[in-house]
């Protein structure tokens, strides 16, 4: 093998020891850890609901833990580990939250009952924010000018409203809503 | 050169390898790990890109702030999806290595809970998808199908009738079976049917006159 060729390659993969690989991990976890409960402790768990600030606030974020999870580590093998803890460490929380409801009540949110058999339901719109016309608004998108055609409206954990018409498939799930415990 | 003031060619050369081998080993780590409802990002799917992005920076530039490094790893970035793409539509089969094939959720009303635990779907997640398509629940589709976009398709069952909705389609009006005499005649009684064949009718007479 050519003398050049050897250099090249030894710059290209380089790495850091195993200790500080093992630095890095465990950094890169610890970060990713602080990440879920930091943007869980905000509140705001609706993506569909996110305004641009929060998108930039979640991208600074990004680059705000950047030099804790790598430790300025120029090399290609920190990188692949911090990747690769990164995407087990997310992997491992959406097995956990695909498999527990409760986990993912607690982590992700409910979906809410705003409209049940045509009646509005007043206190889970006044606590969600939603407005009368934002609801409106819902049942237009849907192709319906009035809630006597309506027979639930739900607000999804995504921030979008689900509206089912009546004369659907009923069936027995209504009991995932919350609010319906209500009267 | 200006743009390779202070960094040698070489050393962007390396930077460029270096950026081909993150960006290949990241197209196997998602393939591997990741979600495959894209579609359906929460939170912390996107906090977690948005790391992962800035965790496997300094792999790719090395920490060099250059101008010329900065063009030669985004150009390797962009020529390397570009490649990809290509390959993608030019091989099915490598398609369905790299993208997944679409996965059948629930069929008839039965939900597989099996896919969805292997697919990382929460059935809370299937339940939204249903309604967002009007469906109150996954007991009401037909089908439920996990597509390749990561978006969950769903196809209802048949409408039941307990409503008091009527459940034939309003009768077709006298006017329809005048306009076009012959070709009506075995078309579906329903007005939009009909619709569609006087407009075709009208055109074809037009035609020949």
């Amino acid at each position: 093998m050519p003398d050049g060729a050897e250099v090249v390659l030894h710059q290209v993969f380089d790495h850091p020891s195993w200790h500080g690989s093992g630095v890095i991990a465990l950094k890169t976890l610890v970060v990713y850890a602080f990440l879920v409960l930091g943007l869980r402790l905000l509140g705001k768990r609706e993506l569909g609901q996110m305004s641009i600030y929060d998108v930039v606030l979640i991208i600074i974020l990004g680059n705000a833990v950047q030099n804790a999870m790598i430790n300025n580590d120029n090399t290609l093998g920190g990188g692949v580990v911090a990747a690769t803890v990164l995407l087990a460490a997310n992997r491992l929380l959406n097995v956990v939250l695909s498999r527990s409801a409760r986990a993912e009540r607690l982590l992700v949110g409910e979906p809410v009952l705003l409209v049940s058999d045509g009646h509005i339901l007043a206190e889970p719109m006044r606590r969600q924010g939603v407005t009368r016309e934002q609801l409106d608004a819902a049942l237009r998108e849907h192709g319906l000018d009035g809630l006597d055609t309506v027979h639930s409206v739900i607000l999804e954990v995504d921030g979008t409203m689900s509206v089912i018409p009546r004369g659907t498939a009923v069936l027995r799930t209504r009991r995932h809503y919350r609010g319906l415990r209500l009267p | 050169m200006i743009a390779l003031a202070g960094v040698s060619a070489h050393r962007v050369e390396v930077q460029a390898i270096k950026t081909l081998i993150v960006m290949v080993l990241l197209v196997i780590g998602f393939r591997v790990l990741g979600k495959r409802e894209a579609a359906q990002l929460n939170l912390y799917d996107l906090a977690m890109l948005m790391a992962l992005a800035n965790a496997v920076q300094n792999a790719m530039t090395g920490g060099l702030g250059n101008l010329s490094v900065g063009l030669a790893t985004s150009s390797t970035l962009i020529v390397t999806t570009f490649v990809l793409t290509r390959l993608i539509v030019r091989r099915p089969g490598l398609e369905r290595g790299l993208v997944g094939s679409p996965v059948l959720l629930v069929h008839d009303g039965r939900v597989l809970t099996q896919r969805l635990r292997r697919n990382l779907v929460s059935p809370g997640e299937l339940d939204e998808a249903c309604r967002q398509h009007g469906v109150e629940g996954a007991g009401g589709c037909s089908l439920a199908v996990l597509e390749v976009d990561g978006t969950i398709s769903i196809v209802p069952r048949a409408v039941t009738k307990d409503d008091g909705r009527p459940a034939t389609p309003p009768p077709a009006g006298p006017a329809v079976s005048t306009a076009v005499p012959t070709p009506t005649a075995t078309a579906p009684r329903r007005s939009g049917a009909s619709w569609r064949a006087r407009r075709a009718g009208r055109g074809r007479r037009r035609g020949q006159g």
